[in-house]
């Protein structure tokens, strides 16, 4: 294992420990308003401080960091799921299938996840769910066109020429050879796509089409800070550090994964 | 004279020693012939001689271009004698070749790099150096580019760049590797031309015999990193007494006997093609045109009858690998039928098409492509085994039979792909072929990108399986004398055309047809390399 990967491992495990843990025990509960308390500095009780309702920073972050990993994690599997049969469909099947496919997922591209955000909120009303659903499917055409340019090689290879000379039909191919030959590639684009999952729901949740109050969100948190930057500036940088820390974490994981499952870099060795 | 000596030579690369001291020198207007097998480091030669190893390696020894050891010039130096007093020659001219950039350009550019010439002057000069190869300025424009150009003439494109500045040493690393035999014959005359011409040293790098047998004065024999055996070159392997160089000749003669032609088979063919024509469709020259297409396969017929092997010899382009897929189902035709016992599995006869699946198998070239990396063998070789009446069946003593058959160890099904030799996977390729018990293998050139001594031995255990099982072989190859070893009758395609069929020993002793008759007129000739001592 090389020295980004465990670094970049240790982040994300300590971030996803963090948000599993704030899921039964808190310093404090989160939601819990203190007025009298408002706004008070670090001290032996409130680690990192209070807000301005005095409800504990730590705590808070800690609630925040659930939505986040929640939130990225929901759309990368959404993401996963529709857009990788999705691409591996259209370069085996090149052609119309093909094309219908891939100009669907170029359709989906267009569309900004702020964008479809905005739409499911004047439909369905705003949520954390329709933020998930919002990244999911803006991970899409992402996965269907990542899973599509992996899988053509695959497609043309020997190996899949042989298996349908074997008797072996499309289905099966696709599951048994290109699948296990593209997902090395798969799960770095999955990593990469996680830290971007972070960072879109803190700024949906940011403009207020994410995480609802009172649950509390990093995006959310940096919202409300920008009031008392002058007094408290505190508020506004912890949770945009845990946003940075979150996505360095992510993105030496993913940088780590292509550089350790790039077998490129095997043969050369 | 002798222009370059290398003497005790040692590359190493990791702690591995890829040669270890080698020796050996070419003389003006000489061609020397480095022979050996793949892996042998022939390659590590050349470019340890150009300086272009990469940093890692470890090179010790001498190598003197006219009294002048290049091991010790600076890279700035280097560069100048790169080109300018050595000229190489890859084996694939594609990748050689800067695709944006006219084959002029590319001559050109290598002129200016050595000599003060504006580029109007080194354009004239290049279009000189062009005509010298053979590609004359008036019929290939020099601002023609590479994906324009057939592969001997890009090849020829090679050999330009290479000569422009009239190098002492010509250093030619498989330079007909790549091309089809009536090119390849060409491309070697041209060397021989520029040789005897000009007088450079040649140095020709191949692991064919027939073609240093053609083309050398002396050769050499590499063997893991060592010269095993120098001499001159008439009656080489007659006189060789090492013995790697002994069984280096032994492979390259040793093909094995070729089938008794039995009488002609009667009865319904087991696989037949009746009438197939396959297009392929060009992109349009300019919007709303008709749009252009190649004929690939022009009305081909053929017919094969269980247990007999029939080669299809035919070079790149002759539409001889898109039969194949028609025949193996894999594509379908524009016209015409492939039956398989009397089914049409084209018109979606699913029975006749499950039928065929099971008893027609292929092999194809790549032994490293036909392979998934992710798959152990036991896995692959079991590949096939899903039809219902295999359900029951103990799959792993099958595989284990079928390793064994094909001359591997029943352990070796839980070993990965990328721990087989070239050969070994072949040898897989050929278990998974054979573990439903076919009735026809598909042979599409699944010797050819293997070294001789493997060849032969590959043939001979495919002989050994035909007569074991009554298999019928489909042999498509490029090489006449695969095709004369293996099959009974042979077909001759030109041009998505079959021009000329018949019994293997009519065809290749007396062809009809003239394209059949370059074919064979191209063929490198072994047998003076390896009897006429006395010449």
């Amino acid at each position: 294992m090389n020295g980004r990967l465990a670094c970049g491992f240790a982040i994300v495990s300590f971030v996803g420990f963090c948000a599993l843990l704030s899921l039964v025990w808190t310093p404090h509960d989160p939601l819990a308003l203190d007025i009298a308390n408002k706004l008070a500095p670090p001290d032996a009780a409130h680690w990192l401080g209070t807000d301005q309702l005095g409800r504990d920073l730590l705590s808070l972050i800690m609630r925040g960091a659930l939505a986040s990993v929640a939130v990225s994690f929901v759309a990368v599997t959404l993401g996963v799921t529709a857009g990788v049969p999705l691409g591996v469909l259209a370069a085996g099947r090149r052609g119309v299938t093909g094309d219908v496919v891939m100009r669907i997922s170029d359709f989906l591209f267009a569309f900004p996840a702020i964008i479809i955000a905005i739409l499911l909120r004047e439909t369905f009303g705003p949520g954390v769910t329709n933020a998930a659903v919002a990244i999911g499917l803006f991970n899409v055409p992402v996965f269907a066109r990542v899973a599509y340019g992996a899988a053509l090689p695959v497609w043309g290879s020997g190996y899949v020429m042989a298996a349908r000379v074997a008797g072996r039909r499309g289905l099966w191919i696709g599951c048994a050879h290109v699948l296990p030959n593209i997902a090395s590639t798969l799960i770095v684009q999955a990593t990469i796509q996680l830290s971007l999952g972070v960072l879109a729901e803190a700024s949906l949740s940011y403009v207020g089409l994410g995480v609802q109050p009172p649950q509390p969100s990093w995006g959310r948190m940096l919202f409300e800070a920008q009031t008392f930057m002058a007094i408290a500036p505190r508020l506004a940088v912890v949770p945009g550090l845990a946003i940075a820390v979150a996505v360095l974490g992510l993105s030496l994981t993913g940088e780590g994964l292509r550089r350790a499952l790039d077998p490129r870099r095997e043969e050369r060795r | 004279m002798t222009l370059l000596s290398v003497e005790n030579l040692h590359v190493g690369v990791g702690g591995r020693d890829i040669l270890r001291g080698i020796d050996f020198s070419v003389a003006r207007g000489e061609t020397l012939g480095l022979v050996g097998e793949s892996g042998s480091g022939k390659s590590m030669t050349a470019l340890a001689l150009m300086r272009l190893l990469p940093d890692a390696a470890m090179v010790r020894g001498h190598v003197r271009l006219a009294g002048k050891d290049l091991l010790a010039l600076d890279e700035t130096a280097m560069c100048a004698v790169r080109g300018g007093r050595i000229g190489m020659v890859f084996q694939e001219p594609m990748s050689a070749l800067d695709p944006l950039m006219s084959i002029g350009d590319q001559v050109a550019e290598g002129l200016r790099v050595h000599l003060p010439l504006g580029r109007r002057a080194a354009r004239e000069r290049a279009a000189a150096v062009l005509a010298r190869v053979g590609l004359d300025p008036a019929q290939i424009a020099p601002d023609r580019f590479p994906h324009e150009l057939s592969g001997g003439q890009r090849q020829r494109v090679v050999i330009a760049m290479a000569i422009a500045m009239r190098p002492d040493l010509l250093i030619a690393d498989e330079p007909t590797t790549a091309l089809d035999v009536t090119v390849q014959a060409q491309i070697l005359a041209l060397l021989k031309e520029i040789v005897r011409e000009d007088g450079p040293g040649l140095l020709l790098i191949s692991h064919d015999l027939a073609v240093i047998g053609a083309m050398a004065d002396r050769i050499a024999v590499l063997h893991r990193g060592e010269i095993v055996e120098t001499g001159r070159a008439p009656g080489f392997f007659r006189r060789a007494v090492h013995p790697r160089a002994r069984a280096l000749c032994a492979a390259a003669a040793a093909m094995p006997k070729a089938p008794p032609a039995g009488p002609v088979p009667e009865g319904p063919p087991l696989l037949a093609a009746e009438g197939l024509t396959r297009r392929y469709l060009l992109a349009r020259p300019y919007p709303f045109a008709r749009r252009p297409f190649r004929l690939a396969l022009d009305n081909v017929s053929l017919a094969i009858h269980a247990g007999e092997s029939v080669a299809l010899i035919g070079e790149s382009g002759s539409g001889k690998s898109t039969l194949a897929r028609l025949l193996l189902g894999l594509d379908r035709p524009d016209a015409g039928t492939v039956t398989y016992r009397g089914g049409d599995i084209a018109c979606a006869d699913a029975t006749a098409l499950r039928a065929m699946r099971r008893d027609v198998q292929a092999v194809f070239q790549d032994p490293f492509g036909s392979l998934d990396p992710r798959r152990r063998a036991g896995w692959i070789v079991a590949e096939p085994l899903h039809g219902p009446q295999d359900a029951g069946e103990d799959v792993r003593a099958r595989v284990a039979a079928a390793l064994e058959e094909v001359g591997l160890s029943a352990d070796d099904a839980d070993r990965y792909p990328h721990a087989f030799s070239g050969g070994q996977r072949q040898r897989i390729a050929l278990a998974r072929a054979l573990i439903t018990r076919p009735r026809l293998i598909v042979l599409d050139e699944a010797v050819s990108s293997l070294d001789m001594s493997i060849r032969a031995q590959i043939l001979a255990l495919l002989a050994d399986l035909r007569a074991r099982h009554g298999l019928a072989y489909l042999f498509i190859t490029h090489d006449l004398r695969v095709a004369e070893a293996v099959s009974t009758r042979v077909l001759v395609m030109h041009d998505g055309r079959v021009v000329e069929e018949g019994a293997s020993a009519d065809v290749l002793r007396a062809p009809r047809h003239p394209y059949t008759r370059a074919l064979l007129a191209s063929a490198p000739d072994l047998s003076a390399l390896l009897s006429a001592g006395n010449a």
